[in-house]
């Protein structure tokens, strides 16, 4: 699966991030007090409103103290009532009824209808809550007060704190409920669309070693799902069918009373929450010296490519390597692109060998190379062994190397990979090869991928009701609209912000102003705009994308919320990205809480 | 958070402002646009004091500033210039709910919920816990007259149902303060009297009460004081029956007197003698004052009634 960007450790993340949140906070701060002076300082004068916005900061504080968790729970409770009432549990049938139809265009016959399921059920309900937590939660205080039933609730000695919060909380929970069912759904959708068995289709064949000896059978399964397979058995009638779908099944073959019954297993490997241990990659140029992979023209340069039949290739390293903890060898996966300069011979992947490295130059020691057949699009599996022949060319005083005694130096590894066959290219990146320490429950990864989801449904609700605090219902959900619109597309922001500022056009077609202009005049996207009036453009989409960097810095990156393509993908969410995503939320729950509780408390109820 | 349904009366500073429950100080409402420009003045310069068990009334015609002095003085609306005091703190201080019941002009309330848990709802909002709360609700669904109706969500209720729960959400941490915006809008005659009677039987428990009506008989009736305004600005402020006495004028009645008798009384009346059944001074309806108030602030805008005062 594509990994873009390496996942710090919660640690180094928290480093990483601390000032740059710091900044923001202060920033947020001075600005928000500064704001709250200006307009107090225009109807009654510098002096008072010194001393109103000291007052306000004050009395958050006392009233921050005098917090009571019933309170909130009573707004919480309310909002909840409030939801039901409002039929939130239509959305549910709309979900149903999606699953229902959603069979007949789903494929079960796709290269990974794992994955085709998943992360369609895990897209849809993506979508379908986060539209809700919108709705729910930008109608839910300004009907509240065009209502006037928020009468009620602020002349009782509810802090503005806990009616934040209980909304917020309030929309989670009943959130949650649908949520959960949504997930239950949608796990018994997967486990039903995929998990099929097959029948022996035709007799068994048996087959014969030289000498005409039965040594097993072999045949084929019936076609179910869109796929079969072909299956071996040996002697005692057990064996496996081949992998297909990225699947296989166990077969045995049983004889009673002289009737012959073969039995095919439920699918093995179909969903799945491996484990990778990711590793370092560096690679070798072509005349085996380091260096950096070549651009074989794609435009995403996620992968880098070498060459074949030359000394480039690519090395992985590896650490923490230790014999207690791969007893019986390396358990690798990869999944190596090829890209031909010529066709060859179609159905042969490329050749590539793989030798293990000691990463310790004093100890320049590797074992012989293993040869392998390029497999795209699905990790291909390969047990390193514990022990490897010496090689033959070396001289005759080699012995035999041990994995972890010869090649491994302080827990370290390197793999190195090399393409074999002259002018076709391996392309690699460094999630492309991984130790599968083990796998973890899917289950366990589907709920947590599920709670990526949740996550997102947090963040918007506490947006819905931060906005709806001071706006009206309609406006505070564009503006809710909008967070999640560029939450989704922050990176894209970011980089099309800092491709304007320094006017070195990474991003082809300039700013907002400047597309407007080449749009219509159907220009393309690199000519250069010969006009007057150009500076002046530039200038103004420059001033544009200040404002579009400020707020995609502000507002949470929901693309990193996505878990879906972990799960889809059968990969282990990894804790720490998992641990960043839940800190990330509840920083925003905090922030966000706190601003809501400044817009409430010095907004007029009854203006 | 203390669980107490009341507070404790705080202590404080100044002994003499002591019993002054509620207080306007130059106060002043002046609703503006977006643009900063002036729309209505809707209170000018109000000064008020309510004191700790008085029934005071304000009056006034509808757009007078009624609900807006009420809604300053429970912070709903931030004033202009001038102060809005609650308990000698600031209008806008959340402590000050603690000690406050409030009935606003409709009573808005959550529709979905039933009697029960809008009054459990409220009481959370106190802080109260759940025995209390079950007894306090219990207690006050049976005050308004609802028992039978108690299970019913708020949407089915007719106009006075909801105003009686209205009433019953505004006592249920039984406050010292009430401040009630029309309460007998929507109330049948029987309604009515009932809820004037709540209205002194709050007064006699030492309660202070702030109401707003333009039902002048209701006003008449049950408040000690009274304000009236116009337009925003403070035309009348005294005791009822101060207010209404005329002063140039007794009144006598006598029954079982002859002629001769009667013309003796004029002599008796005229050496301060005689069996006088009544004696007293004829007292204008507050309707009549009410008019007259009126009629006078459209003739001199600006100025304040030249009625007698206190």
């Amino acid at each position: 699966m594509v990994l873009e960007h390496e996942i710090p450790g919660m640690l180094t993340w928290v480093i990483l991030n601390l000032k740059g949140f710091l900044a923001i906070l202060v920033v947020l701060t001075v600005g928000g007090m500064f704001l709250g002076f200006l307009r107090s300082a225009i109807s009654q004068g510098p002096g008072e409103a010194f001393y109103a916005v000291a007052r306000t900061v004050f009395t958050a504080g006392y009233e921050l103290g005098s917090f009571s968790l019933r309170r909130m729970l009573a707004m919480a409770w309310l909002a909840f009532k409030e939801s039901w009432r409002r039929r939130v549990f239509v959305v549910l049938i709309v979900f149903v009824a999606i699953l229902m139809f959603a069979r007949w265009f789903l494929d079960a016959g796709s290269d990974n209808p794992t994955r085709l399921f998943i992360s369609f059920v895990m897209t849809a309900t993506n979508f379908l809550m986060l539209t809700l937590a919108l709705f729910l939660s930008s109608f839910s205080l300004p009907t509240d007060i065009k209502n006037r039933t928020i009468y009620t609730i602020v002349t009782k000695p509810v802090r503005a704190w806990e009616i934040i919060l209980g909304r917020i909380v309030g929309f989670t929970a009943i959130g949650t409920v649908l949520l959960a069912i949504m997930a239950v759904c949608s796990y018994v959708f997967v486990v039903r669309g995929v998990v099929h068995s097959h029948e022996v289709a035709e007799e068994l064949e048996e087959v014969l070693d030289d000498d005409g000896e039965l040594i097993g059978w072999q045949g084929r399964t019936t076609l179910d799902s869109g796929h079969r397979h072909s299956f071996t058995l040996n002697l005692e009638g057990v064996g496996q069918t081949n992998l297909v779908q990225g699947h296989w099944h166990q077969v045995e073959r049983q004889e009673q009373d002289g009737k012959v019954r073969v039995e095919v297993g439920s699918p093995v490997g179909m969903l799945l929450a491996r484990v990778p241990r990711y590793g370092k990659l560096r690679f070798l140029d072509r005349t085996g010296v380091p260096g950096e992979p070549i651009s074989v023209g794609y435009e995403w340069t996620y992968r880098g490519y070498y060459e074949g039949g030359t000394l480039a290739g690519a090395i992985w390293e590896f650490d923490g390597i230790t014999r207690e903890e791969y007893p019986d060898g390396l358990p690798l996966e990869m999944a190596i692109r090829v890209f031909r300069t010529y066709k060859g011979e179609i159905e042969r992947g490329i050749m590539g060998s793989l030798v293990v490295r000691n990463p310790n130059p004093a100890k320049r020691v590797e074992s012989a190379p293993i040869y392998f057949e390029a497999v795209e699009f699905s990790p291909q599996r390969r047990l390193i062994p514990t022990t490897f022949e010496p090689l033959e060319s070396d001289g005759s005083d080699q012995q035999t190397l041990d994995l972890f005694d010869d090649l491994v130096d302080e827990g370290r590894i390197e793999i190195l990979v090399r393409c074999e066959e002259r002018a076709q290219y391996f392309g690699v990146a460094q999630a492309d090869m991984y130790l599968r320490a083990g796998d973890n429950s899917f289950l366990a990864n589907f709920s947590k991928g599920y709670v990526g989801i949740w996550l997102q449904m947090v963040l918007v609700t506490c947006f819905g009701v931060v906005f709806s605090s001071i706006l009206s219902a309609a406006v505070a959900m564009i503006a809710t609209l909008a967070t999640i619109v560029l939450g989704f597309f922050t990176d894209n922001i970011l980089e099309l912000a800092h491709s304007v500022f320094s006017g070195d056009k990474s991003v082809a077609g300039g700013g907002p102003l400047e597309a407007a202009i080449r749009v219509p005049n159907q220009m393309n996207l690199t000519r250069k705009i010969e006009n007057p009036v150009m500076p002046f453009i530039e200038a103004v989409d420059q001033g544009i994308m200040a404002i579009m960097w400020c707020a995609a810095k502000l507002i949470p990156d929901y693309s990193k919320f996505s878990n879906i393509s972990y799960v889809a993908n059968g990969y282990d969410i990894p804790f720490d990205l998992w641990a960043q995503q839940c800190a990330v939320t509840l920083i925003y729950l905090l922030v966000i809480t706190c601003i809501g509780y400044f817009l409430l408390k010095t907004r007029e109820i009854a203006a | 958070m203390s669980e107490s349904v009341v507070a404790e009366p705080q202590p404080q500073s100044a002994q003499g402002s002591d019993d002054v429950v509620l207080e306007a100080r130059n106060l002043t409402k002046t609703y503006r646009d977006f643009w900063g420009r002036q729309k209505v003045q809707a209170l000018q310069a109000l000064d008020l004091e309510v004191r700790r068990g008085e029934i005071f009334g304000l009056l006034g015609p509808n757009g007078s500033g009624k609900t807006t002095t009420i809604k300053l003085l429970l912070g709903l609306l931030f004033p202009s210039s001038g102060r809005a005091m609650v308990f000698g703190r600031d209008a806008t201080e959340v402590d000050k709910n603690e000690r406050l019941g409030y009935l606003p002009e409709e009573s808005y309330l959550y529709k979905f919920l039933n009697a029960e848990e809008t009054l459990d709802f409220y009481g959370r909002l106190f802080n109260m816990s759940a025995a209390t709360r079950r007894q306090r609700v219990g207690e006050l669904i049976d005050l308004v007259g609802l028992e039978w109706a108690k299970r019913r969500q708020l949407k089915e209720y007719s106009k006075g149902m909801t105003r009686r729960i209205g009433l019953a959400q505004a006592l249920i941490n039984d406050p010292e303060l009430i401040m009630l915006d029309e309460p007998t809008t929507g109330l049948d005659p029987i309604g009515t009297r009932e809820m004037k009677d709540l209205i002194l039987r709050l007064r006699d428990e030492g309660k202070t009460v702030l109401l707003c009506s333009h039902l002048l008989a209701d006003v008449q009736d049950v408040c000690d004081r009274i304000a009236i305004l116009y337009q925003g600005e403070l035309k009348e402020l005294g005791r009822v029956d101060s207010l209404l006495k005329v002063q140039d004028v007794t009144q006598i009645h006598a029954s079982g007197l002859s002629e001769e008798a009667q013309n003796e009384i004029r002599d008796v009346v005229a050496r301060h003698g005689g069996e006088l059944v009544s004696m007293g001074n004829p007292t204008n309806t507050l309707e009549e004052l009410f008019l007259k108030i009126v009629r006078e602030s459209e003739e001199r805008p600006g100025m304040r009634a030249t009625v007698s005062k206190e």
